[in-house]
């Protein structure tokens, strides 16, 4: 009985000691607790930071392809270079390398003086900077000479004090060719962002997505095997393929600057256009600037005029209107508009100064449709417009895409003018529209209509990116787009007929006609006269378009010089244009007569 | 006099529970202990050795990004035209066949054999 109750009581001892001990430690362990969540938190929270790392791993926006697979704009890693001091100091306690060593070696290898070397980092150091810049964006090979830089103590050995960065530049290999069309990039808050052209439309395709590194390091620096890692892999931009045929870009580009020189334009524009495709093979302005070094002070130079400046292109237009009256069946090639001609200039509206025909001369003898085409008079044309109805008139400009935007892939830079509804059309309005004045295109668009008839009528879509190829190599291809059908084909045929008989008229016997005499071409001129402060001055608009009116259909070519000094296009797009056609004749592959 | 035996008997039984949690106790420390020496001598050696193939994947991946860059360069117009200096490059005329009906049997005596 005694034994039993000692047992109990030792029992009971030993109980309350379990729970004196248990108390105390749970004691202790609220106390620790309380140090590192609270008393030292924050000493705690900057040793974890210290060990967790989380490092980008670059990866690089997508490159813009020419038709052919060549390259027009690209990035290229770049190196950074940084002095680590701590390692430097090391290294001379250890006595493996002095700073004399490495000052004279590094500077070498970057182009500099040592002691212009040693300034810089003596610089930074006396701000208490440890992590100092020495060289910026080096190219791989100027890296690889630093990469191989060694010890003289242990030649085996590289020289230390030294660590790089990886960036990147955006290269446009060709410089200013096709250079308003490719765009450029500005680097915002450390990421690359297109501005203008093919680079600010694909913005999105050919940014990067940048990889991180997650995880921990141990206390010398290692990363810790059994801590959770993270890892997003970096994946590069997209490569984009337009429709630009380089070595046809290089050769308009060249005969754009110099004509536009030659006929002391301001700027010149032209566009070459697939149009059974909407392809848009060429697209040249100038002046131009070169993306690499960006110098020019002209702002001009940096806009894409064909895309972004509407502009009144004259008689070109008329190609709408005839078009129009053609497939309503008002008229025909040979119909007689004006069976009496005109006296060069005819009054419209006892409101509105005279309307004149370019030259002011009289025509005797009845005008049929076709003459009126060829030599581009506005008095017909007025009387051709009179006779269509207004609304379908307004219909046929609209289906021609003429008040609505080109839809080019080209983003902000698709500028386009308004059509005034026609209810609010008066006779004036009938008049400037009817030979292409009182509305405005840009070239493309000028372009586009032109090929819609070169389509036999249908209107497609211009395009200047053919496919966009991801990382992965997934393909997404661009199809080609029917906007809709604006003429018959019948109409288009007569307009093509009517478009030639206007290029053998536009190659007269002193302007090599043997060589244009083996083409098939159908062309329009169109000369606008310019506004200023609101009404009409002395100085042109002078474009010219034209097509490969052969079945094969190979090419749509619009041409624009801005205020050439001689005021009629006859003599200067019109002579440009047929410079353009015979440098590019052979690499559109335009077939000749009889070929097929 | 019953109750307290019986609490007697509980005292006794739980002496043989604590020896047998004291043995599992030791168990699950040996093994704990031994686990983690297993953990680190096998992982803990492979920490340089993920560090390195990581550190090579990074190189790799800039090399391939300088070869890209490198043959994007090489496909411009100068390059091109650099590389017919060079080598003192000449166009030639090419006739090419335009089908294999065409007299020139060439292409269709390859094709019998």
């Amino acid at each position: 009985m005694t034994r039993i109750k000692h047992n109990d009581d030792n029992l009971a001892g030993k109980v309350r000691s379990f729970y004196l001990m248990a108390f105390f430690m749970g004691i202790l362990i609220v106390a620790f607790c309380l140090r590192w969540q609270v008393v030292e938190a924050q000493k705690f929270i900057e040793y974890a930071k210290s060990r967790s790392i989380t490092s980008e791993l670059k990866s690089y926006r997508g490159a813009i392809y020419s038709k052919d697979g060549t390259t027009l704009a690209y990035s290229e890693p770049r190196f950074n270079i940084y002095v680590w001091v701590d390692d430097l100091v090391l290294a001379e306690t250890n006595g493996t390398q002095t700073r004399q060593e490495f000052y004279n070696k590094m500077a070498e290898a970057l182009g500099q003086k040592p002691s212009d070397l040693q300034t810089t980092i003596e610089n930074y150091y006396s701000q208490k900077i440890r992590w100092i810049p020495i060289a910026k964006d080096l190219t791989n090979t100027d890296y690889d000479k630093i990469n191989a830089l060694k010890r003289d103590s242990n030649p085996a050995q590289k020289l230390t004090g030294w660590d790089y960065e990886v960036t990147s530049k955006r290269i446009y290999p060709e410089g200013r060719l096709a250079s308003q069309l490719v765009g450029l990039t500005n680097e915002v808050n450390g990421k690359l962002t297109g501005v203008g052209g093919i680079e600010e439309h694909y913005d999105g395709l050919l940014n990067p997505r940048q990889g991180f590194l997650t995880g921990e390091k141990d206390a010398i620096g290692q990363t810790v095997t059994m801590a959770l890692q993270q890892t997003i892999e970096p994946k590069n931009g997209s490569s984009v393929y337009t429709t630009i045929d380089k070595n046809l870009q290089a050769v308009i580009e060249k005969k754009l600057k110099e004509g536009v020189e030659y006929y002391k334009s301001i700027s010149g524009s032209v566009v070459i256009e697939d149009p059974k495709t909407g392809s848009i093979l060429a697209m040249a302005n100038y002046p131009d600037y070169d993306p690499n070094v960006r110098a020019e002070k002209d702002p001009q130079a940096y806009g894409n005029s064909a895309t972004l400046r509407p502009y009144e292109a004259g008689s070109i237009g008329k190609i709408m209107t005839l078009s129009t009256a053609v497939e309503l069946g008002i008229l025909d090639k040979d119909t007689v508009v004006l069976p009496n001609g005109h006296q060069g200039c005819e009054s419209i509206n006892q409101d509105l100064p005279p309307l004149c025909t370019w030259d002011k001369l009289p025509v005797n003898g009845p005008m049929k449709a076709f003459e009126c085409f060829y030599k581009s008079d506005n008095i017909c044309f007025f009387h051709i417009a009179e006779m269509i109805n207004r609304k379908d008139l307004f219909a046929s400009f609209s289906k021609f895409g003429v008040g609505s935007a080109s839809g080019i892939d080209l983003g902000r830079t698709d500028s386009y003018g308004i059509l005034k509804d026609y209810t609010d059309w008066n006779i004036g309005d009938v008049a400037a529209f009817s030979y292409g004045h009182g509305y405005q295109v840009n070239l493309v668009q000028a372009a586009d209509y032109v090929s819609t008839v070169a389509n036999y009528g249908v209107r497609m879509k211009p395009r200047v990116v053919d496919k966009v190829v991801d990382s992965d190599g997934n393909v997404k291809e661009y199809k080609p787009i029917v906007v809709e059908r604006a003429i018959s084909k019948e109409t288009s045929d007569k307009m093509t007929e009517m478009m030639n008989i206007n290029f053998d008229f536009s190659t007269p016997e002193w302007y090599n006609k043997d060589l244009y005499n083996q083409y098939y071409l159908g062309v329009k001129s169109g000369t606008a006269l310019l506004v200023q402060n609101g009404v009409y001055v002395n100085d042109i608009n002078a474009s010219f378009v034209g097509f490969d009116a052969s079945p094969e259909r190979t090419f749509v070519m619009a041409l624009w010089l801005e205020k050439p000094e001689n005021q009629l296009s006859f003599y200067n797009s019109r002579p440009l244009w047929l410079d353009m056609f015979a440098a590019t004749k052979d690499i559109l592959g335009v077939p000749q007569k009889g070929t097929w | 006099m019953i109750q307290r035996i019986q609490t007697n008997k509980k005292l006794i039984s739980f002496k043989k529970i604590n020896k047998k949690l004291l043995t599992i106790n030791i168990i699950l420390l040996v093994g704990f202990f031994s686990s983690q020496i297993l953990v680190t001598s096998v992982l803990g050696t492979k920490t340089q050795e993920i560090d390195e193939i990581r550190q090579k994947k990074d190189d790799l991946r800039l090399q391939n990004e300088i070869l890209t860059a490198q043959i994007d360069k090489s496909t411009t117009i100068n390059a091109s035209q650099e590389l017919v200096d060079r080598l003192k490059l000449s166009t030639k005329d090419v006739t090419f066949l335009n089908d294999k009906t065409s007299d020139d049997l060439a292409y269709d005596q390859n094709q019998a054999q």
